[in-house]
């Protein structure tokens, strides 16, 4: 392993400030340095600098700028930082790609930022300039380091197939293009990062990272009202208690604002209003009354058009399956919650929707829902308690006064998404889930949908300074051709346990060796045998560790012995 | 499709294709859950009528003599002369025929139950 033993600025902290690690000799100690400091004394010891600056939950401006001599494509994008309940983060970023300028100079797109955070700083880009998803894979922070700050952050990236010129639903391959990190450190404006971009050790050029908001993304919805018809409410609207589209939203971390626009729309000639109607006719209607300087590239708008309906409608529908996908929804205020739906309406059997609030705006939220490519959870994780579930599983999720889960319908209707969708919304690619972007149902290859990469769920970043890795050869030299022990085990510094791989070997690949010969080509080291049935998940309890062991043999492409090996 | 009252069949019904949507149920226990909530349901009580729409209008269930026919919590039983009509609770019906689909209309059936249930 190798050390870097440069003195950084910080030794200017003194240590109890610092509070700086016992060392088998004592306290670490910065040494006073004598006036005049020529000439400087050998500094025994590596200084220490604290590292405070993490990157906060949130959504960032992602700057990223080749460096190649020549006029080049530059980037910008957005990276979302979501703190995962339990520890560890999830990262998920998306770049769009802008073709390069003697001068660069941005092209957008987002207010000023103000005093209030209501997400209008997170930018918008054009459909057509999207290039790919970044899936974050691995994050670290020391603590404490003997140089400069840094935050590395490793994605897989995934380039996006753009779609024929006048479409808009491209395609991801299903297999990443190729591994990239970051490596960024704290500026002086405490809201931005910079660093470089690396494509295995290759430079690849200057990234920046400017956090704009608490909130993942920000969308608005238009909502348009036929004659006769009343659209869903917000209750308790300015009160901690209000309940509407901005309070369900903001549980994924969205900034969702409702435009309530035109009222009494006429009806279009031809229609029914009291019918359920096609889906050709209100995509006609929502292009004939949405905001004419709509633009999907430059806004994430949503349109909600209510109509009056009858019941037996379905309370409403995601029906924009026609050109661009899921710029828009129905909702029926004349609908409502038959007995035949369900026998578990409680007080709202048989009331249509407009004289049930709570139910109602929950049915106009679920198909926004669905505009953001969201399914139905009974197709997923099962009923719930939840936005995405339907009315009547959610109804019989619920159950009677003395069934069921805690509640009835509509009093204790959970007006929030639940942990699956929450993860969908804040780390699909942005096309997936904003308007008029993939087809519906993208993203969900088990229903029918195109596959689109996603940052994980389950996965736990463990802060760098939570565990200790050791390596350990069995000799510093070898002959020629000699196998080479190496063994390394993880301590858990913590006072806390952390889930782990139960094996940490070569053979179940939870490990990768690799070897860095003098020029500094990057071997990676494969093990002869894999053997994982017996790996899993488990708690590493605090003071705990383990270990794994392989023997390093000289391989053809490369010595490996000349340098170092590190294990990642 | 099916020439014995033993044998029943499922068809989702959609105007707007010309395709046959239709299988033969091939696993008993299905049939017989299907059967039991068809049986079993309850008198329509709803003062409503669903009336036909483009596209999906629902799934059928029959045989040679006998059908089931549910859409939106209706379901329409129809034996030789006689029909009436029943309460499909919760959409059950429906919500079985498509989810037990056969891999040859299992897009459709997807394509329905993921947006036609709200």
């Amino acid at each position: 392993m190798k050390t870097n033993q440069t003195v950084p600025l910080a030794a200017a902290i003194t240590p109890d400030e610092l509070g700086l690690p016992n060392t088998a000799d004592g306290p670490v100690v910065t040494p006073q340095l004598p006036q005049p400091q020529l000439p400087q004394p050998q500094i025994p010891f590596p200084l220490f600098q604290i590292c405070t600056k993490d990157l906060q939950e949130g959504c960032f401006k992602i700057t990223y700028k080749p460096s190649v001599l020549i006029v080049a494509p530059y980037y910008l994008g957005t990276l979302r930082v979501e703190n995962k309940t339990g520890g560890g983060k999830s990262i998920s970023a998306d770049l769009y790609k802008f073709p390069g300028l003697v001068i660069f100079q941005p092209p957008i797109v987002f207010a000023p930022v103000g005093d209030v955070d209501d997400g209008s700083a997170i930018p918008i880009y054009a459909r057509n300039k999207y290039y790919s998803y970044l899936k974050g894979t691995s994050y670290s922070r020391p603590s404490i380091t003997t140089t400069k700050c840094t935050i590395t952050v490793e994605f897989d990236e995934f380039v996006y197939n753009q779609p024929a010129s006048g479409t808009f639903s491209g395609t991801f391959n299903n297999v990443l293009t190729r591994k990239i990190k970051i490596v960024v450190s704290p500026t002086a404006d405490a809201t931005v990062f910079s660093g470089r971009l690396f494509e295995g050790a290759v430079d690849k050029g200057s990234i920046e990272l400017k956090w704009v908001s608490k909130y993942f993304r920000r969308s608005v919805v238009e909502i348009d009202t036929l004659v006769g018809a009343v659209s869903p409410k917000p209750l308790n609207p300015g009160l901690p208690s209000e309940e509407s589209f901005t309070t369900i939203f903001a549980t994924v971390g969205w900034r969702m604002d409702p435009l309530y626009n035109d009222v009494n729309v006429p009806v279009p000639a031809g229609v029914t209003s009291t019918n359920c109607w096609s889906d050709a006719t209100l995509h006609a209607l929502m292009q004939a009354k949405r905001n004419p300087s709509t633009n999907l590239d430059a806004e994430w708008r949503f349109h909600l058009m209510v109509v009056p309906g009858k019941m037996g409608c379905s309370r409403g529908k995601m029906y924009d399956q026609i050109g661009a996908h899921r710029e828009a929804a129905v909702s029926y205020s004349d609908d409502g919650y038959p007995t035949s739906d369900s026998s578990n309406f409680g007080t709202a059997a048989n009331k249509k929707q407009r004289d049930t609030p709570r139910a109602y705006i929950r049915s106009a939220a679920h198909e926004l829902g669905h505009c953001c490519n969201m399914m139905h959870q009974e197709l997923e994780g099962g009923s719930d308690n939840s936005i995405m579930t339907t009315t009547p599983s959610v109804a019989d999720v619920l159950g009677s006064a003395t069934t069921g889960a805690p509640g009835v319908f509509p009093t204790n209707i959970n007006l929030g998404f639940n942990e699956h969708c929450r993860h969908h919304l804040i780390h699909f690619p942005d096309p997936v889930v904003r308007p008029g972007g993939m087809n519906w149902t993208a993203g969900h290859p088990s229903l029918g949908g195109t596959f689109a990469p996603q940052a994980d769920g389950g996965r736990i970043f463990v802060p760098a300074e939570s565990i200790l890795l050791t390596i350990k050869t069995q000799t510093d030299r070898v002959k020629l051709g000699e196998p080479l022990l190496m063994a390394w085990e993880v301590l858990n510094k913590t006072d806390e346990d952390f889930h782990m791989p139960n094996d940490i070997g070569l053979n179940i690949d939870y490990t990768q060796v690799s070897v860095t010969d003098s020029d500094g080509n990057v071997v990676d080291i494969p093990t002869f045998v894999l053997e994982c049935e017996h790996s899993s998940i488990k708690k590493l309890l605090p003071g705990k560790k383990i270990a794994a062991a392989t023997n390093l043999f000289w391989v053809p492409m490369v010595l490996p012995l000349q340098n170092r090996a590190s294990t990642a | 499709m099916p020439d014995t009252n033993e044998t029943w069949s499922c068809e989702i019904i959609d105007n707007q294709t010309t395709e046959k949507l239709q299988w033969i149920v091939k696993d008993k226990a299905v049939l017989d859950e299907m059967l039991e909530h068809c049986r079993n349901a309850a008198e329509y009580t709803q003062t409503f009528e669903i009336d036909p729409r483009e596209g999906y209008n629902g799934v059928k269930l029959f045989n040679a003599n006998e059908s089931y026919t549910a859409f939106m919590g209706e379901l329409f039983h129809v034996l030789k002369d006689t029909k009436e009509k029943k309460t499909d609770l919760g959409r059950k019906l429906e919500k079985m025929v498509l989810t037990n689909a056969p891999n040859s209309h299992r897009k459709k059936a997807l394509a329905v139950l993921t947006i036609d249930f709200d």
